[in-house]
């Protein structure tokens, strides 16, 4: 009779421990699954950049003007830069982006435009982002709040995926020396699960004159 | 130029298969029929992680013509261009001598060029039949930045083609084509330059 009870006991004991194995599993946070381009997340919310595209332009003092036509564009495809993206553009091939600006255009090209687009993935149970807090790089040419940094806020959005794309702003640099340009910081989130907010790294960065 | 209108410079040659459309299972359809089929069929650069050095084959697909055409040009012979001052009659002639049997782009876009260098053809005209107008950004535009959001793909290639994927040039098949369309083109006035609204209502960004 005792031994029959010791085996229940044991029975039962073995049954909750696989419960509580399986529940702190559960529980635990996930590490990131890439499934192709896309990622699941089974906890909070996270961001990566998808692509960077570079244009030249011309500023006249009043109008920037560029053509739609003209571009250097990167994707990130097998999404393993999941922080910062770079792009590296030769001193030849930054010669000839200009050229081929003034090829379109008829004007020598002085600003660059760094369009950066940046995937948002949230898990299942309502996370969603709140922002961007970016630090630029480069003679940026648009504005940024007091601690060097521009905030772009989200609409909170609880979708399992879509993206965002910031456009920013910089002086071409006369110099054949290399030179950064892009933004760079963090993607705050919501975290609903543990309802705090958390935060990620990830840029997307432009290297000209980079042989 | 009426945004979106049936005047637009690009839907004068709607010969080349719109790249946008799809067929049944889902892949691009890809252009067969244009003399430039090469450029509108090439694919975003992919992989830029661990600091691959981006090859200029991923610049943008004018981008791509443009540096080929420089390759190409090197090696032809050197034509005297009749000058700017030189009578129309004499630079049709030209052309006509030396572009009739264009039959492969390289060529055809050196006929364009050509115009534009003998002053056959405007910086704007050049510009609409290898694109579309410069696109204009204020200035207050770009000291705030812009910021959006979206849903669903992207048309990587409209994305990253531009206006150069529906230009009237990747239509052209002949000498003649290009004085049809400039002959069209010049029957109305045409910006210098229309705002990024315009440009997403035409889908040329």
């Amino acid at each position: 009779m005792k031994k029959r009870f010791t085996s229940m006991l044991l029975a039962i004991l073995t049954v909750l421990s696989l419960f509580s194995t399986t529940a702190l599993a559960a529980d635990a946070p996930q590490p990131d699954v890439v499934r192709g381009s896309r990622i699941n997340i089974a906890e909070g919310s996270t961001s990566i950049p998808a692509s960077v595209k570079v244009t030249p332009a011309y500023f006249d003092g009043q109008n920037l003007y560029y053509s739609g036509s003209i571009n250097k564009y990167v994707v990130n495809t097998n999404g393993s830069a999941t922080i910062n993206l770079y792009a590296h553009v030769s001193t030849s091939e930054t010669n000839s982006l200009l050229s081929d600006f003034y090829t379109a255009a008829g004007e020598n090209a002085n600003v660059w435009i760094v369009e950066s687009i940046f995937d948002i993935y949230n898990d299942v149970w309502g996370s969603y982002g709140k922002y961007y807090k970016m630090t630029p790089y480069g003679q940026y040419l648009f504005q940024v709040d007091a601690d060097g940094t521009k905030t772009y806020n989200l609409t909170p959005d609880t979708s399992s995926y879509y993206d965002v794309s910031i456009t920013t702003y910089y002086a071409v640099e006369n110099t054949s020396s290399p030179y950064t340009i892009g933004i760079s910081g963090g993607y705050y989130y919501y975290n609903n699960v543990n309802h705090s907010i958390q935060s990620k790294a990830v840029g997307t960065l432009v290297i000209f004159n980079d042989n | 130029m009426k945004i979106g209108g049936t005047t637009s410079p690009y839907a004068n040659y709607p010969s080349v298969k719109p790249l946008r459309d799809k067929r049944s299972d889902g892949t691009k359809e890809e252009a067969t029929d244009s003399l430039f089929a090469k450029y509108l069929n090439a694919k975003p650069a992919e992989n830029f992680t661990s600091h691959v050095k981006v090859g200029y084959e991923h610049g943008s697909p004018f981008c791509q013509l443009l540096d080929d055409y420089r390759a190409w040009k090197q090696d032809q012979q050197d034509a005297a261009l009749p000058s700017v001052d030189s009578s129309e009659a004499e630079k049709v002639s030209y052309l006509r001598e030396h572009y009739s049997d264009a039959s492969d782009g390289m060529k055809l876009f050196d006929a364009l060029t050509a115009m534009k260098d003998m002053g056959m053809i405007s910086q704007v005209e050049y510009s609409y039949a290898t694109g579309g107008p410069l696109i204009r950004v204020s200035k207050e535009e770009m000291e705030s930045g812009s910021f959006s959001t979206s849903t669903g793909e992207r048309d990587e290639r409209t994305y990253w083609g531009g206006a150069f994927m529906k230009s009237p040039l990747v239509s052209f098949h002949g000498l003649d084509d290009i004085f049809n369309w400039l002959e069209e083109f010049r029957k109305e006035d045409h910006p210098f330059s229309i705002s990024q609204a315009e440009a997403k209502l035409l889908g040329i960004i």
